[in-house]
């Protein structure tokens, strides 16, 4: 029984990740259509280096899986406004995507404990959109 | 005689219409038509072979409209061509973007040292690149030609360039948020100290009240000490973190300071 749970988790969770993932292809491809390039171009995305476990770990499809979840029902109830452009599940949902389970949960816990509406006074005039939310990408940082 | 003549009337119109028509170009740029611009390059490229000056014309609209990617594919593959080398203000505006777009992954622009003697304002823009690479040897005493806007911001990713992560970490660790404010995020510190007392309140008062073994208490410990070491860690990384952060602003505010909208002029 208990298998027959875990698997069902697993699936429901990469269903969700793979859900995800289509309409972030969709909006890209929508975006290329628009703007043809020159050249065949290829936009490199920066990507980390990630090992077979890294990539088949089902706690990351589980966990990307609920933000997933969270974010279509939960969030649409809230009707909060976060202060970051990325809103904290969105933004765990992506760190969870790049550094993994652990350090991904860390960093978007880390910024749901920053998410104030003054937090933008922090941070420079080029990192604040015309509707006052604080842009945060994934920061890729370069280990020297 | 005659013939030749008349083979050469033809063949002039032919000429003539087959060049690059920058009145038009300069009607399309004004009225931002980005599209048509694209067709009508990409209609020059199947009605003359791909010179120089159609070539140049590629790279100022990749420019214009602020891609990139696509201007340093061509650019690169466009090496041949000595027009590109004297055009000062598209080297000048390309250096501009390339610090506004990706001012963490250019070391390949601003290694190309024989462009960086066309003009006095691009061989500023490659100094000043290159002593953000190198922020510890920056002294303002020693550059003249830094105005006092752009030497608040060279002060200030010296200032952050040496400060430590584990340092921030250890701050987090005694009292929470206070990572944040050697960080300089000072409207951050407030939320996560707060946070982090109610929580450990929460979680002492559980355990005082009901002993350690006791599901609530398990849960209200769980919960706190999730939340206070993503504190800690958030303080380490965002470390790192604000000292790219310090180098972009520095890097946008410099190319800010040496745009010339001179692209279509």
């Amino acid at each position: 029984m208990k298998i027959y749970f875990i698997l069902i988790l697993y699936f429901f969770g990469f269903f969700c990740y793979s859900q995800s993932q289509n309409v972030n292809d969709l909006i890209t491809k929508k975006i290329s259509a628009n703007h043809p390039p020159v050249h065949k171009h290829y936009r490199s995305v920066m990507q980390p280096k990630k090992n077979t476990l890294q990539h088949i770990n089902p706690f990351n499809y589980i966990s990307i899986g609920l933000m997933f979840t969270y974010q279509r029902v939960i969030t649409q109830q809230l009707n909060g406004s976060c202060a970051y452009e990325n809103s904290c599940s969105q933004f765990t949902k992506k760190a969870i995507n790049y550094y993994g389970l652990v350090k991904g949960s860390l960093i978007g816990l880390n910024q749901l404990q920053t998410c104030y509406p003054t937090s933008y006074l922090d941070y420079p005039d080029h990192k604040i959109n015309h509707n006052l939310k604080i842009k945060n990408p994934i920061p890729v940082l370069n280990e020297d | 005689m005659k013939i030749k003549k008349i083979i050469i009337l033809l063949i002039f119109p032919a000429f003539s219409f087959a060049q690059v028509n920058t009145e038009f170009i300069h009607h399309l740029v004004s009225k931002k038509l980005h599209q048509e611009h694209y067709i009508y390059l990409n209609k020059l490229n199947q009605t003359i072979p791909l010179n120089d000056t159609v070539q140049l014309e590629w790279l100022k609209w990749a420019i214009f409209y602020k891609d990139y990617n696509q201007f340093e594919s061509l650019y690169f593959s466009y090496q041949n061509n000595s027009l590109i080398k004297k055009d000062s203000c598209l080297l000048l505006n390309a250096s501009i973007l390339a610090l506004k777009q990706k001012p963490l992954q250019i070391n390949k622009w601003f290694a190309q040292t024989e462009i960086s003697n066309n003009s006095t304002k691009i061989n500023q823009l490659f100094t000043l690149y290159n002593l953000s690479e190198n922020i510890q040897n920056y002294k303002p005493s020693e550059h003249h030609f830094i105005s006092e806007n752009l030497h608040y911001y060279f002060n200030e990713y010296q200032k952050y360039y040496t400060k430590k992560p584990m340092v921030a970490a250890m701050l987090s660790t005694v009292i929470p948020g206070s990572g944040k404010l050697y960080n300089g995020r000072k409207k951050g510190f407030f939320p996560s100290f707060l946070m982090n007392t109610i929580l450990g309140t929460f979680a002492y008062e559980a355990i005082d009240k009901n002993g350690i073994n006791n599901a609530y208490s398990i849960f209200s410990l769980g919960i706190f000490s999730v939340f206070y070491f993503s504190n800690i860690y958030g303080s380490y990384h965002e470390t790192k973190v604000i000292k790219q952060e310090k180098k972009e602003e520095l890097l946008y505010n410099v190319s800010n300071h040496y745009y010339t909208p001179c692209l279509y002029k």
